[in-house]
């Protein structure tokens, strides 16, 4: 089938303005929603943790460390999502807090973080800036996480990556 | 259309947003920003439940939905398609689910001058009864009621000859307008096509795949279509206008017929795509389109080029660009007479900047009197850069 044939080869760069636009798209959602801190997933959910800590003002923030992929390559292998500890998240317990990624598929990086928050007592607002469709595994995004600004079929590759669009 | 999606980055914008302009000044708003024009997913437009695509038929959305992975050798392809017969094949239409009104579909007053909310992204499908073939289109509709349109055609086409000749005859002319469906249909209907050859099947060709339609008394749509109207042109006539055209300008009032719609049905989980005139989208349409033709023009006429190219800072259709190896005077001669549009044709070597080209090197150029709705205005340009020297460059 065309589509099928087509479709994997997706890979969607995206630029630095293209980012500030989704965190943009986010803050829009977010604006409302009593956020009173913000847990970036390290490493990539930082970029967008940070974005969103300024944009909406709120200061209090902590780091997840939970590690998923065996590399940086395009199409890397998946391993299950595992924790190599966390910092400040003592300080958002009791609290309404955003949790944000780069990216979530299947979402089992984003579910373990979840579990991670709700076992220290916070209460976490799920967000991402792309929702890759081509892994959801016929689940939909929303049962995955509360907010996204942007979805695709494909990988993707951030700026931060420091990947040329040439050479993919 | 739906690969298309796929293909494409969609950028979900949540937040209510006001089809009376409201569209216009956050996509202008974020292209200021940004210099850039995402695919963006309207989730809540005002009065409607469906989701309003905007900015999805870029070239790589175009190609890939036309199974064509990269640029490379792409208009030649499709060139070849466009010669190779295709079927059409009856399929189960999906837009089942009927609504009542105009109103509940997410159309937009898209410039401040508009004369009120218009169908830009809708094809309408005509039946030729000369050729037996269905003609597909673009044209301008004003919404003039909950189930009135007000649809300008061009007199200069064949879809304005169509209905002109049936309404002298009977009241009434079967319409479809349809929104969705395989984009190479889109691409189909922007074309200028050999009045003889069914649209659709133009569409098939170019997608190299059969294509699906469903329809009953009136002419097809596309079976995948997300929106189908249904209606008849009648003989009554209201005037529609201004509408900010997409070279950038309001064109003025016009008096054009009225279509009442019969029945509007749309797909359970129906997306409406719009087009914003004069934005990348709608243009590379008409870029595509000119290059297929001409391109299949040029070297049916035995022209050895390598591609035809219509750059979107030229509107898409009024700056040629062929490129090949041997560029000539002929070749030129030969654009200018297939594309009257075309108010400058450069012919150039491949993959060079045709400005320097022009400037460094030998240029000879053909004037000819442009053309518009019968009068002089101006001229058009014939440009051959042709490098006979060859020159050392010696840069790194």
């Amino acid at each position: 089938m065309r589509q099928a044939e087509c479709l994997p080869r997706a890979l969607h760069h995206f630029s630095w303005a293209e980012i500030a636009g989704l965190a943009d798209l986010l803050r829009d959602r977010l604006a409302g929603a009593r956020i009173a801190g913000v847990v970036g997933i390290a490493r990539s959910g930082l970029v967008p943790a940070v974005m969103l800590s300024h944009m909406l003002d709120v200061r209090p923030f902590a780091v997840l460390d939970i590690v998923r992929t065996s590399s940086d390559a395009v199409e890397a292998e998946k391993s299950r999502p595992a924790s190599r500890g966390d910092l400040g998240l003592e300080n958002l317990r009791g609290r309404r807090v955003l949790l944000i990624d780069d990216i979530v598929g299947q979402g089992l990086t984003l579910e373990a973080a979840r579990r991670i928050l709700i076992a220290a007592d916070i209460d976490p607002v799920t967000a991402v800036l792309v929702v890759n469709r081509a892994n959801l595994a016929g689940r939909e995004a929303c049962d995955i996480v509360d907010h996204w600004a942007c979805e695709v079929h494909g990988w993707v590759v951030f700026p931060w990556e420091g990947k040329d669009p040439g050479d993919a | 259309m739906r690969e298309a999606m796929r293909a494409a980055k969609l950028f979900r914008v949540e937040r209510a947003i006001d089809p009376d302009l409201g569209v216009t000044r956050f996509l202008s708003g974020w292209q200021r920003r940004t210099g850039e024009e995402p695919c963006f997913l309207f989730t809540d437009v005002a009065g409607s439940r469906l989701p309003l695509l905007m900015n999805l038929p870029t070239r790589s959305a175009l190609l890939c939905e036309m199974g064509l992975a990269t640029e490379a050798g792409a208009i030649p392809q499709l060139a070849r398609r466009l010669s190779t017969p295709a079927s059409l094949v009856r399929g189960e239409t999906l837009a089942t689910r009927e609504l009542a009104s105009l109103g509940d579909l997410p159309l937009l007053r898209h410039q401040p001058g508009d004369a009120g909310k218009y169908l830009t992204a809708f094809v309408g499908a005509l039946a030729c009864r000369d050729t037996g073939s269905t003609n597909l289109g673009f044209y301008r509709g004003l919404v003039a009621g909950e189930r009135e349109i007000i649809l300008f055609m061009d007199p200069r086409t064949d879809a304005h000859r169509i209905v002109t000749a049936g309404l002298a005859e009977t009241g009434r002319i079967p319409i479809t307008l349809f929104n969705g469906g395989p984009l190479s249909i889109y691409l189909a209907a922007a074309a200028k096509l050999p009045p003889a050859l069914d649209s659709f099947e133009a569409a098939a060709r170019l997608a190299g795949r059969p294509l699906a339609l469903a329809g009953g008394d009136c002419p097809p749509a596309p079976a995948e279509a997300e929106i189908v109207i249904e209606g008849h042109v009648t003989r009554e006539t209201r005037a529609e206008g201004p509408f900010g055209e997409f070279k950038g300008y309001y064109c003025t009032p016009t008096v054009s017929p009225v279509i009442v719609v019969d029945r509007i049905a749309v797909r359970d989980d129906a997306y409406c795509l719009g087009l914003f005139c004069g934005k990348r989208s709608g243009l590379t349409l008409m870029a595509l389109q000119n290059e297929i033709l001409l391109f299949d023009h040029l070297r049916r006429s035995g022209f050895d080029i390598e591609t035809a190219r219509y750059p979107l800072d030229a509107f898409g259709e009024y700056v040629a660009v062929i490129e090949s190896e041997a560029p000539s005077r002929a070749m030129i001669a030969a654009a200018l007479d297939f594309d009257p549009r075309a108010k400058l044709v450069v012919a150039t070597r491949p993959g060079v900047d045709m400005l320097k080209e022009a400037i460094v090197f030998p240029a000879e150029v053909e004037r000819r009197p442009y053309m518009r709705r019968g009068q002089a205005e101006g001229h058009r340009l014939g440009v051959l850069c042709d490098r006979r020297n060859d020159y050392r460059w010696v840069e790194l």
